[in-house]
């Protein structure tokens, strides 16, 4: 039979939907298969105003199922022959009545025995339940209360349908009892639907009648087709836009409005800004790429009076683009140059400083920066960038327009201080990564500015005391610390982590609590960046324990080893290590200073130059960070040997000297892999 | 519709619903929210349905007159339904009916917005209403007020009368919006939005608001502690008030702000407390503002002239 729910509810906040649609499709098939009813084809649908869960196909009522409990022995359910609790227990659990229990006999011991009938509840009995129940756990980011009604939800809710075949499931929440009647779109069919069954096609088909679209992706795919007969170009309609759009109707109209002309002159991110993020509308290019001063909306309307509804959003969003242009036009009487000193009033924290204090810092910082990766002629452009960086945080549009900082300076380095590409794009980013799914600076100068300004507000903000905590980070430092280091790993810049922090420091108070906390937030986000890159987590302990200030080494080896991962010579030298390592785990080494003279074997003797010649092949192959190489060096000249070593000579001798001698070759074998590779006895195979 | 045509359309839609129409309240607020009528009116367990014109005051927003949205005070309609209703969205479009507006031939939406104000410790869930883009309407069920759950909820309207008028007379900028037939909004109030937006942005005396604002939260202190609690609610709507005017002329910092802000909300904390511990004299269906009759019992003139 179908199984119908519909949650009517006041407009529900477009990001919740989707997932209460993945909610309501996991709970219901959990409860089913709790309720032990066979169900399948479970689908959830949304609009602003009503959450939907279909079934194609459940059982009427559960199958009758014959259980046999077995209950306690005879001896403990009865004593003296009256019943103890044990047997009272095992008559509620069975709903037999104590003096009609009975008993079996398992292996020759009594126990208490019954033969029980479950299941055979009907569905619509029990539906009527689980339905109030799961719609109380649904959980949504926020949620609210009504009236005096005891349930949360994301808004109120209004009205149910609850329907099994053709049966209404009279679930009740709240005093809210579920029918078999829905309601059209707000303003265009506002009125009473019966329903006659819980057919989907039925459903469907009477909404849409009423003006609601219940699939969303019916509803992108008619706003698409809209945009296009408007004059959109198919391959550049911004698809998040739509789907956000999508769920803010019910029957999405598309209108097309235009503005004056002149206000093309602001540039395209000042349009979009506008646009998208304010109005939720799209911006019209025309088949050349250019934009146009046009702009299509998406209402929930079927358009009887567009002309009203059309001068209505032209209204507001003439408006916006016309401030917008204003500020545009005020900002641009002034170069950023001469801005700069602005920054000494514009706060950066009250512990910190001003903005024009940050840029002092990351100029120098980011000087230092251009000779420690080996780009010293970058130094120059760089040191500009930085100069003028946050200036535009005194412009009027990015008063208005906060999304826009960096955007700005780019466009106005550009045009009003004529500053070269390179310095204004460095300037723009500064930002980047803005988050986990932005993109990294692609220039140079951009990513050495990014990394300077994201080092002095690490370090500085730890050192007063604003890092982050295990519940809270205010300040987004972590999310800073995973873009820096993934800025370094992407630009293959060599350079030691301590030593930018430390540059950072120069003017706080540094002690090395701070240092180590600051250490410790990039370790940790190290990790994240390395898995990220699909390293295995075995290889990222293997890696970190050699050491980590070289992030870009270190990401770049981590690769290396990853892809090395199921060869045999991998294999073998993680073998040479565990095996090096297991024997000296436990022993105190004051140092690992070799005395070949104390070598009395010949396999001692052999393996020992075996080692030297491999090793030095290891290190020249590591010098030119092919890790691959000195894997296999390693594994061709040196497993062998070293296996025929532990498998013929004993290094645990009676004689002291010998015996400790021997512990600190095969020591100082296993710290040399550690330092210049990874420290492999962590690879779990 | 004339600005005071829809003033009064309102009136009476809400009137006729069953809304006391009070008054606004005669000190500087920012917001309807903050008049004592929505304050203590969405505490406690009575039913309650107020409705009133609040002219608000928002110091950082006076543009001289000159910018066509924002104003330093304009004026906001403000509706209390304590319990909500089970079809506010319902009556709440017919209100936009009775002033004019044709909710089938515009592009009317409920867009996700949850109102707060940190000051009063109120928090709510709702929206902001859009009519083909332009906001027109707060919708939003308050959840909590100075940081109490409440039970039960109350919904709170808030029409921007200005917004509202503005795109009803297809007007492009607020002043030019006709108050009533021959006399524009620019008429009655230009004069006073260029000096209170002068006055907030430079004229105020820095130092004379900051004893105003100290001396305003001890005397709120201190008449609770006699047991006065709408006088000391009124200091606190002082407090409120000097802050912002600190605020738009920037003398106060993003890290000091939100110390100044919970100074604020502790006194409004303090006076929902002790509303809701004095005895209710107020029949029910009404809000009770009681008061703490023992404590200020020994204020109460003695002799026979006082009625």
């Amino acid at each position: 039979m179908n199984f119908l729910l519909e949650i009517g509810t006041e407009e529900i906040p477009e990001s919740y939907l989707a997932p209460y649609g993945e909610q309501l499709k996991k709970m219901f098939a959990e409860e089913f298969a709790k309720l032990d009813l066979k169900a399948e084809g479970i689908g959830s649908f949304f609009t602003p105003r009503r959450l939907t869960l279909f079934c194609k196909n459940i059982a009427d009522k559960q199958p009758v199922r014959n259980e046999k409990l077995k209950g306690p022995p005879a001896s403990v359910a009865f004593k003296d022959g009256a019943p103890t609790k044990a047997a009272e227990a095992f008559a509620k659990k069975t709903g037999i009545a104590v003096e009609n229990l009975e008993t079996k006999d398992f292996d020759g011991k009594e126990y208490l025995y019954a033969e029980v009938e479950t299941g055979g509840a009907s569905t619509v009995d029990l539906l009527k339940d689980s339905i109030p129940a799961i719609i109380r756990r649904l959980r949504s980011p926020k949620s609210m209360r009504w009236e005096d009604k005891p349930t949360a939800f994301a808004r109120p809710i209004r009205w149910l349908v609850g329907i099994l075949g053709k049966e209404v499931i009279p679930a009740d929440l709240d005093g809210i009892v579920a029918g078999n009647y829905t309601y059209g779109h707000r303003f265009l069919s506002p009125d009473k639907i019966e329903l006659k069954s819980a057919s989907f096609e039925d459903y469907r088909k009477s909404l849409l009648k009423a003006h609601v679209i219940i699939d969303a992706s019916d509803r992108e795919n008619e706003i698409v087709k809209q945009l296009i007969s408007h004059g959109a170009i198919e391959e550049k309609i911004d698809r998040h836009l739509v789907s956000v759009c999508a769920n803010l109707v019910e029957w999405p109209s598309v209108v097309r409005g235009s503005f004056p002309e002149e206000l093309l002159e602001l540039p395209e991110e000042v349009l979009l800004t506008t646009l998208k993020k304010h109005q939720k509308s799209f911006l019209v290019y025309n088949k050349d790429g250019k934009v146009v001063a046009r702009f299509l909306s998406v209402a929930n309307n079927d358009l009887k009076d567009d002309d009203r509804i059309r001068s209505g959003f032209e209204r507001v969003i003439v408006a916006r683009l016309a401030d917008a242009k204003f500020f545009w036009d005020e900002d641009r009487k002034k170069k950023l140059a001469d801005r700069v000193d602005n920054l000494k009033t514009v706060v950066f924290h009250e512990k910190l400083g001003s903005y024009f204090d940050k840029t002092e810092k990351i100029q120098k910082l980011v000087e230092y920066l251009a000779e420690a990766v080996g780009k010293p002629e970058l130094k120059k452009t760089a040191a500009r960038a930085a100069y003028l960086s946050r200036a535009d945080l005194t412009t009027a549009m990015v008063n208005e327009f906060a999304n826009l900082q960096g955007t700005m300076g780019r466009i106005y380095a550009n045009a009003v201080d004529c500053e070269s590409e390179e310095v204004s794009k460095a300037i723009e980013e500064m930002y980047q990564p803005r988050g986990a799914d932005d993109k990294l600076p692609e220039t140079k100068t951009g990513a050495l500015l990014s990394i300077a300004d994201k080092a002095d507000t690490i370090a500085r903000c730890c050192a007063v005391g604003l890092g982050p905590t295990g519940s809270a980070d205010p300040y987004a430092l972590r999310r800073q610390s995973l873009g820096l280091l993934r800025t370094l790993a992407h630009h293959n810049f060599h350079i030691s982590l301590k030593e930018i922090l430390e540059k950072a420091l120069v003017g706080q108070e540094n002690n090395s609590e701070i240092f180590e906390q600051v250490l410790t937030l990039f370790q940790g986000r190290l990790e994240t960046v390395l898995k990220e890159f699909d390293v295995r987590y075995d290889v990222i302990n293997a890696v970190l324990a050699s050491g980590w200030d070289d992030v870009a080494l270190v990401v770049d080896k981590a690769k290396q080893l990853m892809a090395l991962v199921d060869t045999q010579d991998f294999k073998k030298v993680c073998t040479i290590a565990e095996r090096c390592n297991n024997i000296t785990k436990t022993e105190k080494f004051e140092d690992t200073n070799v005395d070949e003279s104390l070598f009395s074997e010949t396999l001692e003797k052999e393996m020992w130059n075996s080692w030297l010649a491999a090793s030095e092949n290891m290190r020249a192959a590591v010098k030119d960070n092919n890790f691959e190489k000195a894997v296999q060096s390693l594994a061709e000249n040196f497993s062998n040997a070293l296996h025929n070593y532990f498998d013929e000579v004993m290094v645990n001798v009676e004689d002291e000297k010998i015996r400790s001698n021997r512990l600190k070759s095969v020591r100082s074998i296993r710290n040399e892999l550690v330092e210049k590779i990874a420290d492999l006895s962590k690879i779990v195979f | 519709m004339t600005l005071q045509n829809i003033i009064m359309a309102l009136k009476k839609y809400w009137g006729d619903y069953g809304c006391v129409i009070s008054e606004p309240y005669d000190q500087e607020v920012g917001a309807g929210t903050f008049h004592p009528h929505t304050f203590f009116g969405v505490l406690g367990p009575e039913p309650w349905k107020v409705a009133y014109v609040q002219p608000s005051r928002r110091p950082a927003d006076g543009r001289y007159g000159d910018n066509p949205n924002r104003l330093y005070q304009h004026h906001q309609f403000q509706v209390i339904l304590k319990p909500s209703p089970e079809d506010s969205q319902e009556i709440y479009l017919e209100s936009l009916r009775a002033i004019g507006i044709d909710t089938r031939h515009h592009d009317i939406r409920f867009e996700e917005d949850d109102w707060e104000s940190p000051t009063l410790g109120a928090t709510g869930l709702g929206w902001q209403v859009l009519c083909d883009g332009t906001e027109i309407t707060q919708f939003t069920y308050f959840q909590q007020v100075a940081g109490m759950e409440l039970n039960p909820i109350s919904v709170e309207l808030t029409y921007g009368l200005e917004r509202i008028a503005a795109f009803i007379q297809g007007v492009d900028h607020v002043l030019d919006i006709e108050w009533v037939d021959g006399v524009t909004f620019r008429d009655l109030r230009k004069r006073f939005e260029f000096e209170f937006t002068g006055y907030s942005f430079d004229g105020a005396d820095l130092k004379r608001h900051w004893d105003l604002f100290n001396m305003a939260e001890m005397e709120c202190k201190a008449a609770l502690e006699k047991g006065f609690v709408l006088p000391a609610y009124e200091w606190l709507l002082k407090c409120s008030h000097w802050f912002n005017i600190l605020d738009a002329r920037g003398a106060i910092s993003v890290t000091q702000r939100t110390g100044y802000i919970a100074r604020i909300r502790g006194m409004a904390v303090e006076c929902a407390k002790a509303y809701l511990v004095a005895p209710k004299q107020s029949r029910s269906g009404g809000a009770g503002f009681g008061c703490q009759e023992e404590k200020i019992s020994k204020y109460k003139r003695q002799d026979n002239l006082s009625n």
